[in-house]
């Protein structure tokens, strides 16, 4: 059907203007999009009178979805990728026809499917509107949804999955070894100390020297080439494609008047934008408070399925069943991102390799000079993100995403499995798992400003999460070494190891060597010296020393680097800072036994700071 | 938003052959001399200090009896390999390092310009200080340059990646010499003229992260002298006896002198920068960092390379070249090549004499003996300052020890032994200013008469 057609029938009808006609007629000369959602998008139809009017065009009688209407038997038996890929729902069959509820005219192909399903019967279309399309798909298939959203990846690949925390050859491992600690300890204290006491200061030296290799890289980065204004400018937005935005949201009602500000601002077109907010089936609150903001009507709302574990990867993977895009993003409720961060995306996939399937956006913080532990974080951050994750980039090392503002290409994600909801940093054990399916995990040189927590205890469960989360990962990889190493490489698998799991073992150990160094400065004792032989030693007051002068040195330059000058000196306070992630680390351990699919949920909107403009 | 946008800047790089091979072109001549005057007998006091403090710290297994004097970095980098050789090749090493700089200079500039005014200032005996005498002024001044080069980038480029590698050039060249700090603290100062608008805050972090690489490494020496010694080590160069004066400074730098003329003939902000250096070597003498004349020339030729102004013409570059080339030639003529001394002779025969002896079986005051350990193939046989048994052994040397050796510079006060021979002990030898007690009983040393001889006959 013609866009003319629909635009005269609508205009005959008064239901638009033909000023509004032309104006949108104007705008999809500009993006190619169609005229229907056009007119939606710019506020000029309802939703519903737009779905009549199509269906009065195609010879289709409208109706509206509700619970009653929805034989979940029926619709069932139809695949639900074929009901998504179609946006199609059989809710009705009397043995003769089948009433099928569609949004878009219905094709050929569909035809085809629903006789292979239906044999015999005669379809009877029915249109409603893309929403109620959703909502019917969501009530015939909750099961199928929850059950894909939560065990998709699992039922994929188990090897790949953190549901089992420990598989029994690492049960086994950990049992042996702590066996032979407290041996080793009974029998020989000071020897098995020693023996302790060598492999943990070379870990100590291998990690100092890796994030400083890493990070001098990633600093090397900015004189690569990047993505430019020029660059943007030259984009054709008729050649944009649709961009699905993810927003998991859960308790976070106070923030959904920003992030909905924030999502306006994005420079793409607004109706190639296919923006998701997924709320959690107990928290109605959130919800209410997205309505009532009536974002615009490329916003969709999912409320996601009660069913353990309660996680973001959760959320995210029933966002991505019903995302349109071709490409697709994650954000928090709480991001501001820069505005030209889908077009850099975009573009950063179009010149990249045919193996890139995500890029990943630098985060940083909006109130990063609120107190002294948002000012730690943004330095922090500012190192992660703008020198470690582009000089793992560049060195062509796995790469372990961020939580938010990580661009996909849907389908190759939707072919990776999607999230994994057993692990609580889902993001960055999906850089790994996109690295060891030969995939690339790329860096753009944008920012999404997010609100940096300012409370010890909320900030301490938020990285005790990333920490646990580091340890299911690193558990997860670590099943088949050698099979990793054949995967993806030995330069990989070490720097694997060395960042996903060296993080979390450093954090660990830090407060031993912490106390260790002070009673030996304090009490000048000759005890430790057993344990300390010469070459352990120097290389232990390298590690102290440089070790930890280089690390505040590159921190110093990276906040240099945001202009956030205020903060180079702050760099050297980061010992202090260091001591907090021990705290974290080990609550995470205990987790990891505990409740390891526990989701620590972080308190936003605590901030008393403005936003990032 | 501050995200990286610029593209790489093209550059013009000569082949690296071409480069390789100019390089090595400057360095073959200081090594081949160098080697030439080690196998004639030099070998100089500060090379003798270094060897014999890793020999010390070599033998007895423990790193910390380098004794945490400062600067660190020689003594780190002859541990490998601890002999007059490899000191050499280290020096070689840095003034190949160095030219390949300069000429990486030369290809962005487009003139060879730069390179003849390092050639001038290396090949003479000025230079040759550098390989044969002092190779850890050439690491330094190797560092320097690094630094110096990426902060010119960083203030020409703004970007950070060349403000993190100068601190870190600036920072390990404090671990050859006090002068990375004091020219951290000049590349830091000078920022408001470079960057006139600059503002406080950004002014005092561009500060804080030049000088924090040399502070860290001070912090750092500091820390570890006081918990291995229990003192604090100041960081100046105990290696070099004296500085060179402003005029001898003033006379061996004439293309800088240039250099410096023709800035200031149309001064610019940069102007400063090619002062202060000099202002900085005039004032380390006076609080006690010692360097020597080759350092201060090759240090101020390259402050020249890097300020040459680029709208000089044809016969302001003619000037310049030939200057250093006449300097050159200058030097050959006045400047005395280092030389061997009898007392290096004789100190030399007395080591190799010596060296059979069974480990920390001759006690000796080592800070009275520099000249005679920085010979010594081996630290084994002496029981010194350093060592924990010393004291026992100076209060009862027949329980501790067979020899007991009293050198030329020692007088007496710390072994007691310049006028009698200590309870126990006998004359076993006395020559050239040395005196070797033997306990009694103990073996005569198999002296090797035969390795002796040439020695001792060279030092007559």
């Amino acid at each position: 059907m013609s866009s003319i057609r629909l635009g005269e029938y609508l205009v005959e009808r008064e239901l638009i203007s033909s000023q509004q006609l032309a104006s949108a007629l104007q705008q999809q000369q500009r993006t190619g999009e169609r005229l229907g959602r056009l007119l939606l998008i710019l506020g000029y139809i309802r939703r519903l009178d737009l779905a009549r009017a199509l269906a009065a065009l195609w010879g289709y009688p409208f109706l509206t979805v509700d619970d009653k209407l929805v034989d979940a038997a029926v619709a069932q038996r139809f695949p639900l990728d074929a009901t998504l890929q179609y946006r199609a729902v059989p809710v009705q069959d009397d043995g003769r026809s089948v009433i099928v509820v569609v949004a878009d005219s219905p094709g050929p192909a569909l035809l085809e499917t629903l006789d292979v399903v239906y044999p015999g019967r005669r379809m009877d279309f029915r249109v409603s509107t893309e929403w109620d399309v959703d909502r019917a798909i969501a009530l015939a298939h909750r099961r199928k949804v929850v059950d894909t959203s939560i065990y998709g990846l699992y039922f994929r690949d188990q090897a790949e999955s953190a549901f089992t925390v420990f598989t029994l050859p690492q049960y086994l491992t950990f049992a042996v070894a702590c066996f032979a600690l407290l041996a080793g300890f009974y029998f020989a204290p000071l020897q098995t100390l020693l023996v302790l006491n060598v492999p943990i200061t070379a870990f100590f030296l291998l990690v100092v020297g890796f994030r400083t290799w890493v990070g001098v890289s990633g600093a090397s980065a900015e004189t690569a080439i990047s993505l430019s204004p020029e660059d943007l400018a030259s984009i054709d937005d008729r050649a944009l494609p649709v961009y699905s935005i993810l927003v998991p949201i859960y308790r976070e009602a106070a923030v959904i008047g920003t992030l909905l500000k924030s999502l306006r601002e994005l420079d793409y077109p607004a109706d190639k934008l296919d923006i998701l907010l997924l709320f959690e089936e107990d928290d109605p609150e959130t919800l209410a408070a997205a309505k009532a903001a009536a974002p615009g009507a490329n916003v969709r709302f999912f409320v996601v399925p009660t069913g353990d574990p309660q996680t973001k990867p959760k959320a995210c993977n029933v966002g991505l069943l019903f995302a349109r895009g071709e490409y697709l993003v994650i954000y928090d409720a709480e991001d501001q991102p820069e505005p030209d961060q889908l077009k850099k995306a975009y573009l950063a996939f179009r010149r990249g390799p045919e193996a890139l399937v995500c890029v990943q956006a630098a985060l940083n913080y909006y109130n990063w000079n609120e107190n002294f532990l948002t000012r730690m974080f943004t330095l922090e951050y500012s190192f992660w993100f703008d020198y470690l994750l582009p000089g793992l980039d560049m060195l062509r090392l796995p790469i372990p995403l961020g939580g938010t503002s990580n661009h996909f290409k849907a389908q190759v994600l939707r072919d990776l499995g999607g999230w994994d909801p057993f692990n609580v940093t889902e993001d960055a054990d999906l850089g790994i798992r996109a690295a060891m399916h030969g995939y690339r995990v790329g860096i753009i040189n944008s920012t999404t400003y997010e609100e940096a927590n300012k409370e010890v205890g909320n900030w301490i469960r938020q990285r005790s999460r990333w920490i646990k989360g580091y340890m299911q990962t690193a558990l997860v990889f670590s099943r088949d070494p050698m099979g990793l190493v054949r995967r993806v490489g030995m330069r990989q698998t070490l720097g694997f190891g060395l960042l996903i799991g060296g993080t979390p073992l450093i954090f660990l150990i830090q407060p031993v060597s912490i106390v260790l160094t002070l009673v030996w400065i304090v009490t000048r004792t000759g005890l430790l010296d057993p344990i300390f032989p010469p070459i352990v030693l120097y290389l232990s007051l390298f590690n102290l020393l440089i070790g930890n002068a280089l690390a505040i040195y590159i921190n110093m330059f990276a906040v240099f680097k945001r202009r956030l000058h205020v903060l180079v000196l702050f760099a050297l306070l980061n010992p202090f800072y260091w001591i907090l992630h021990s705290i974290a680390a080990y609550k995470a351990l205990g987790q990891l036994f505990t409740r390891p699919y526990y989701w620590e949920k972080t308190t936003h909107g605590l901030t008393r700071h403005g936003t990032a403009a | 938003m501050v995200s990286p946008v610029t593209a790489p800047r093209r550059r013009a790089v000569a082949p690296y052959w071409v480069r390789g091979l100019l390089a090595a072109t400057a360095a073959a001549p200081l090594l081949v001399a160098g080697l030439l005057l080690a196998r004639a007998g030099y070998l100089s006091d500060t090379h003798g200090a270094f060897l014999s403090r890793v020999l010390f710290a070599l033998d007895r297994g423990q790193l910390e009896l380098l004794g945490f004097e400062y600067p660190p970095l020689p003594f780190l980098m002859l541990l490998p390999w601890p002999t007059v050789t490899l000191a050499m090749l280290l020096g070689a090493l840095a003034i190949f390092s160095l030219a390949w700089l300069v000429l990486n200079d030369c290809t962005m500039r487009r003139s060879i310009l730069p390179f003849i005014l390092l050639l001038g200032a290396l090949w003479s005996p000025i230079g040759v200080h550098l390989v044969a005498s002092d190779f850890n002024e050439a690491v330094g001044l190797f560092a320097l340059y690094g630094g110096w080069r990426h902060y010119r980038r960083w203030w020409e480029t703004r970007k950070t990646i060349h403000g993190l590698y100068t601190g870190l050039w600036l920072g390990v060249a404090f671990y050859t010499s006090p002068l990375g700090l004091g020219l951290a603290l000049i590349a830091g100062a000078v920022l408001p003229l470079l960057f006139p608008r600059l503002q406080i805050p950004p002014f005092a972090s561009q500060l804080v992260l030049l000088v924090f690489p040399g502070l860290a490494a001070t912090a750092t020496w500091a820390y570890l002298s006081w918990v291995f010694t229990h003192r604090v080590a100041f960081p100046f160069s105990p290696w070099e006896p004296q500085s060179p004066g402003f005029f001898a400074i003033v006379t061996w730098t004439v293309p800088y002198l240039l250099v410096a003329f023709f800035s200031l003939l149309k001064p610019k902000a940069t102007t400063a920068g090619v002062l202060l250096p000099f202002v900085l070597l005039v004032a380390a003498n006076r609080v006690g960092w010692h360097f020597s004349l080759a350092f201060a020339v090759v240090l101020l030729t390259l402050v020249a390379i890097i300020a040459i102004p680029v709208d000089l013409d044809r016969s302001q570059r003619a000037l310049l070249g030939g200057a250093a080339i006449l300097q050159a030639l200058a030097a050959w003529v006045l400047v005395p090549w280092p030389q061997t001394t009898p007392t290096d002779a004789t100190s030399r025969a007395v080591a190799v004499a010596l060296a059979p002896a069974p480990a920390r079986s001759v006690l000796i005051d080592d800070r009275f003996a520099l000249g005679l350990l920085k010979w010594a193939p081996s630290l084994s046989p002496y029981l010194t300052t350093r060592d924990t048994g010393f004291e026992v052994a100076l209060a009862e040397p027949a329980a501790v020890v067979q020899y007991v050796l009293v050198t030329p510079d020692d007088d007496g006060l710390t072994l007691d032994a310049d006028v009698h021979p200590p309870a126990g002990f006998q004359v076993d030898w006395s020559w050239a200013g040395y005196t070797l007690y033997r306990r009694a009983g103990a073996t005569r040393l198999p002296v090797r008469y035969d390795r002796l001889l040439p020695f001792a006959e060279a030092a007559q």
